[in-house]
């Protein structure tokens, strides 16, 4: 099983690379694009100087909301975009059916997006390095890293799957989006938010994730109810075991109802 | 309760499709069985639209049954047993070159198959380096079939391999078929809205 797993993603990855290697703009433009959004929170940052809801400046703030966002949208989104490559390609149906369990082929797809999404995160966090003197602590930001990479991977599973059932539609990529945007505090403090979206916010898993990425750096920037580290990872490790068993049964359906209706084919 | 048929056709064939059906939001097929031995090829009739690619689908485990079950050895047909041809000219990535996209298939299906020797057969050769989305449909047509040969199974099934195909190919498709696929040890089942006649065909199924 390790073995196939490792066989596929980097097969994956060497046709992924070939592909792009026809269109060596997108890499760039991408990582240019990374630097210009950090650019742009640092521009905003010197417009407002220090800010009193965080009690903080507001670049170090933001500028760890993006790096974990990159990282985190990246590898969720990065098996969805694949399949609706393939299947746009018609390749799907011929990566599927194979001597592979679908499951395996889900969870092998989509490594170079995932690993730019790593690549981002790490320029952000330098970016974050040069311009404040923090106290980074790498076993905590080992520890988020790796929890980050495990709940997106399980999040993956559900969004390629509800991309193969709804077809067009990603249910998954919305509300990953509603839930990134609004309830997880990466361009704003939770606190401004009407009280009922704070409550849901601060049991968003996210929001707990990455208070622990900040911590990682020695930023704290949530006044009050502010988990501990230990409590934080235990919740997280909750939720991921949850949300793991969830995507297995509804991976399960998804495959079930694609071969009884044949929509696989039929895109 | 196994009756006495089942235990026949479980012992007399090694592939065995039996009272097979399939329903969309219309009946496809129903109580179709179909079955075969090693060496066999079946040839699957039908106007187009009557359901060939369907049940070659169901057949293939591509697609599941509303009643009845495929096995082969006395077991439920495993995807490591079939290879389906599907000739569908856009099942390839259009960026690459079709060198690129049979050698990705050939690690993917973990291929003993020597690609150079096929290319010379299936006169591929000339193409090697073009882009697959450069190709013209012929030789789309051509790469799919070697990327269905490229999985060595029990079980080959050729989704209408003849249609749009210029006279030359078609000759070399039957000698691909009839002759250099064909052994004691793997079943065929093709596809087809035109008889083709072949003496080694032993089975015409009409759907």
């Amino acid at each position: 099983m390790l073995f196939d797993y490792l066989k596929l993603s980097s097969l994956f990855l060497s046709l992924d690379s070939k592909v792009i290697r026809k269109y060596k703009l997108r890499l760039v433009f991408s990582i240019l694009q990374t630097i210009l959004v950090v650019a742009l929170f640092y521009f905003i940052s010197i417009t407002f100087g220090e800010v009193s809801r965080i009690k903080s400046n507001y670049f170090p703030f933001v500028a760890t909301g993006l790096s974990f966002h990159f990282l985190f949208s990246s590898v969720v989104n990065a098996a969805g975009e694949k399949i609706r490559e393939y299947r746009n390609y018609g390749v799907l149906e011929e990566i599927l059916f194979t001597n592979y369990s679908p499951l395996l082929i889900f969870i092998s797809i989509g490594y170079q997006s995932r690993l730019i999404g790593m690549f981002k995160c790490i320029i952000t966090v330098l970016c974050i390095d040069w311009f404040f003197s923090l106290k980074f602590n790498i076993f905590i930001f080992l520890l988020t890293f790796l929890l980050i990479l495990t709940l997106s991977t399980v999040l993956s599973l559900i969004s390629v799957c509800s991309f193969l059932l709804w077809k067009r539609a990603n249910i998954i990529e919305f509300v990953g989006s509603l839930f990134t945007l609004f309830l997880t505090g990466i361009y704003f403090p939770i606190e401004v938010l009407p009280k009922w979206l704070y409550l849901i916010s601060k049991l968003n898993p996210l929001k707990v994730l990455l208070d622990l990425f900040r911590s990682s750096f020695g930023l704290s920037f949530s006044k009050n109810e502010q988990l501990n580290q230990l409590d934080s990872t235990f919740y997280i490790f909750v939720v991921i075991l949850l949300l793991l068993m969830f995507s297995l049964i509804f991976y399960k359906y998804t495959i079930n109802r694609l071969k009884k209706i044949g929509s696989l084919s039929s895109f | 309760m196994l009756c006495l048929d089942d235990f026949y056709l479980d012992t007399i064939f090694v592939f065995l499709a039996k009272s097979i059906s399939k329903k969309f939001d219309k009946l496809i097929f129903s109580d179709l069985t179909i079955n075969a031995n090693y060496g066999e090829i079946i040839q699957v009739l039908g106007v187009n639209g009557s359901g060939k690619t369907t049940l070659l689908k169901c057949l293939a485990g591509r697609l599941d049954l509303t009643r009845g079950v495929v096995t082969l050895d006395k077991l439920k047909l495993r995807q490591t047993d079939i290879s389906f041809v599907s000739c569908d000219d856009r099942s390839f990535f259009p960026q690459l070159t079709v060198d690129e996209n049979l050698i990705f298939f050939k690690k993917f299906y973990n291929s003993k198959i020597v690609l150079n020797e096929w290319y010379d057969f299936i006169k591929l050769t000339n193409f090697k380096e073009t882009e697959y989305q450069k190709c013209s449909t012929g030789i789309r047509k051509r790469v799919a079939i070697l990327r269905g040969i490229l999985k060595e199974s029990k079980i080959y099934v050729f989704d209408e391999p003849f249609s749009n195909m210029d006279p030359e190919f078609k000759e070399v498709l039957k000698k691909i078929i009839f002759d250099k696929l064909s052994s004691d040890k793997v079943i065929i089942i093709f596809s087809s809205n035109i008889v083709i006649r072949h003496k080694k065909i032993s089975q015409n199924i009409y759907v």
